[in-house]
């Protein structure tokens, strides 16, 4: 097992190497200069635009910190791979650069998001499991039966509604029409009127929506996968009632894959949900990427990917080390049935 | 635990009534009432079974055998099953009329069952001394710790090495022929009068299966519980059944001791099988005799003898009316027209004085070696 784990790990680092140089190289072909546009609609100062590039260490300058000029008088760019190099260098001492816009380094920033996106993402991991996993159970022991179609309607509906479109019905329904739930924001605000965890209901309801629907489908054709399996005919030629053998010796056979699907689900939950966030105006990184981008805060958005590439791997690290908890085969490192 | 319900009587405790068998099994019908029609899955099976008893039941893939012992073990699905007729009574007790919970009181208890791939039935995720223990914990209140000893024990007893390394094992780390011995451990642990082995050697090594078979005899001799060996191998039930059952479509077509299915035999389809057994230790030249055609559908099932169409000896009669079983003295059925043709099945019955032991074990008899020395 520890050998496993450290090759996984060792498995991040031409991952992690490999995201962050597209997107360092990515940002260089979007179009938009970040530090014009922090002036805006403005036009800007010739000195002050020379002064920053420098402060964001965009030009060459020489010992004095001055900018270096070529013979036509403009600064010379420090080269890409140097950049990039800088930004590695600066990423291993714990510094993900300054914000462009807000001028604040991108860690404090994070460190100030996160929270957030993480909170979200629990609620909606929880509520994507227990209804998930609940609803796919109740379909495949009754199947066929009333609430089998009920649970593959909605969870066809649920499938097809993009998320955005979701949060806003709720948003509406709930909160315009009758009242009952907070629109957006994460509360916490002075004059709030809704205790805070009301505000999670919707936005947490939303991120989980597409994924709990999976989840129930997903539970529902492996538990009645396993329930033909032979192993069941030989718990029910032991004796044991019907609820026992699905408790028992179907469940825990039924789970893995599903565990899976919610565990890397887990990782891009964390990882900032652009849409929800955006749409339930949420303060988390998802919604912070997503300014970031439209503003070219390009340091943001390079920090925002690499803690999401951090998550993303920790997280998937961990559902597969938990396969070996659920399945022994796995645990033992054994090849499947051989014969 | 069931142990606890006041209500709960061991069956195996009770008494055989007065002139009855173990286990009677009457004119058992179970038809599956699908979307294509109805298929004659279980059509009119009857059989008598006592303690120490070894039934073997033979036939080809889908000719009932597996079916009607989950029909009298209650675990076909109800629907699309549907009892149609006849009746099971085990100690007197009509089975299929006890309701779903008494039922698993009888199942694992009563009547065990073992199933033909060791491999994908033990259940992947649990320990061999959690499977092997359940129904002891179930049927007996065992607790934990008991149910895990006595696990070991029974594992000991199945001639599992290390036993008690290997009670905390998973099943993929045994072999085959080890995981049926995990099976068999497992169906003996609650002391069944009534072990039903279906196909239990089909999927194990040649080598192994005459070790299994020899642990399911060692273990009969010990606890004198009866046995049904559900096989298409004639040859595996030849030298360990006291009673040979042939099904075919769903129907016994003959029942008898194995010596009057072996040497008196009255159908032609046991015929055909015992043709078919290979005889290389007698002639490595002669080619294997097959029964021509494939079984007929289940569904649409031909008016006369559903073997009509395969029988080399079929007559008009074959093909518009069902036989009816012909029974000897003895009680040695045949579903033929012309069972009690004693000339018909003189001048077609196969020269069986050198078909049977040639088995999986290959332990020649007297018979065999006689004729071997005839033939030379």
């Amino acid at each position: 097992m520890g050998k496993y784990i450290l090759k996984r790990v060792l498995q991040f680092i031409p991952v992690f190497f490999g995201v962050t140089l597209i997107l360092f190289l990515l940002q260089n072909v979007v179009p938009g200069d970040p530090i014009k546009m922090i002036a805006g609609d403005k036009v800007l100062d010739p000195a002050v635009e020379l002064q920053m590039r420098v402060s964001y260490d965009l030009v060459q300058v020489d010992e004095n910190g001055d900018p270096i000029l070529d013979e036509n008088g403009d600064p010379v760019p420090v080269p890409l791979p140097e950049r990039y190099v800088n930004y590695i260098v600066d990423l291993f001492h714990g510094d993900l650069g300054r914000s462009y816009q807000r001028k604040l380094p991108v860690t404090d920033i994070f460190a100030d998001k996160f929270p957030y996106t993480a909170r979200l993402a629990v609620c909606a991991i929880i509520l994507e499991a227990i209804m998930g996993i609940g609803a796919g159970i109740i379909s495949a022991i009754k199947r066929y039966s009333f609430w089998d179609i009920l649970v593959t309607l909605v969870t066809s509906i649920m499938v097809s509604l993009p998320a955005f479109w979701l949060g806003m019905l709720l948003q509406l329904f709930f909160g315009v029409y009758l009242h009952v739930l907070p629109l957006s924001g994460a509360g916490g605000g002075v004059a709030s009127a809704y205790p805070e965890w009301m505000y999670y209901i919707l936005p947490a309801f939303t991120l989980a929506s597409v994924s709990m629907a999976y989840s129930a489908r997903i539970m529902r054709s492996q538990l009645l996968d396993v329930m033909n399996q032979d192993y069941i005919r030989t718990a029910r030629a032991k004796g044991l009632s019907n609820r026992s053998v699905i408790v028992h010796h179907a469940l825990k056979n039924a789970l893995i894959p599903v565990v899976t699907y919610i565990g890397v689900d887990f990782g891009s939950m964390l990882s900032g949900a652009i849409l929800t966030e955006t749409v339930f105006n949420w303060p988390g990184i998802g919604y912070e990427i997503y300014r970031a981008i439209t503003q070219r805060d390009w340091p943001i958005v390079m920090g925002g990917v690499t803690i999401i590439i951090v998550v993303v791997m920790v997280i998937n690290l961990l559902v597969d080390i938990s396969y070996g908890f659920l399945d022994p085969r796995i645990r033992f490192g054994a090849p499947k049935d051989k014969s | 635990m069931k142990k606890n319900d006041k209500n709960y009587v061991d069956l195996k405790t009770q008494p055989i009534p007065e002139g009855q068998h173990l286990l009677e099994v009457d004119d058992l019908k179970m038809y599956f009432h699908t979307e294509d029609g109805v298929v004659h899955a279980v059509d009119g099976v009857s059989y008598t079974l006592d303690r120490g008893e070894t039934l073997g039941v033979v036939g080809e893939s889908g000719s009932g055998k597996s079916v009607t012992h989950m029909t009298i073990m209650g675990l076909i699905p109800m629907p699309p099953g549907k009892i149609e007729g006849g009746s099971v009574k085990y100690r007197g007790h009509s089975l299929l009329d006890m309701s779903e919970e008494e039922m698993q009181h009888v199942r694992g208890n009563d009547i065990a069952m073992i199933f033909q791939d060791p491999m994908t039935s033990l259940n992947p995720v649990y320990k061999i001394g959690k499977q092997v223990g359940e129904g002891l914990r179930l049927h007996r209140g065992y607790s934990k710790q008991e149910a895990l000893k006595r696990a070991t024990e029974l594992l000991d007893l199945v001639g599992i090495p290390q036993p008690e390394k290997r009670v905390n094992e998973y099943p993929h780390q045994f072999s085959g022929g080890m995981r049926q011995r995990v099976m068999i451990a497992m169906a003996l642990a609650c002391d069944p009068d009534i072990l039903i082995a279906d196909e239990p050697t089909t999927a194990l090594d040649v080598t192994i299966q005459a070790q299994i078979i020899e642990l399911m005899q060692e273990m009969q001799q010990k606890n004198g519980n009866a046995i049904v060996m559900i096989t298409h191998d004639l040859g595996v039930v030849a030298d360990m059944a006291d009673k040979i059952m042939v099904m075919y479509a769903g129907r016994p077509v003959e029942f008898g001791t194995a010596d009057e299915i072996f040497y008196e035999s009255r159908h032609p389809y046991t015929w055909g099988l015992i043709r078919s057994i290979p005889e290389q230790a007698v002639d490595e030249k002669k080619p294997l005799t097959p029964i021509h055609g494939n079984p007929p559908s289940l569904v649409n099932l031909p008016a006369g003898c559903p073997f009509a169409p395969r029988c080399p000896y079929a007559q008009d009669i074959c093909h518009t009316e069902r036989p009816v079983h012909h029974t000897r003295p003895s009680g040695h059925y045949s579903a033929c027209h012309f069972a009690d043709d004693d000339e018909f099945v003189k001048k077609n019955a196969p020269d069986t004085s050198r078909s049977r032991g040639k088995i999986a074990t290959g332990t020649p008899d007297t018979l065999d070696s006689t004729s071997k020395g005839g033939e030379a």
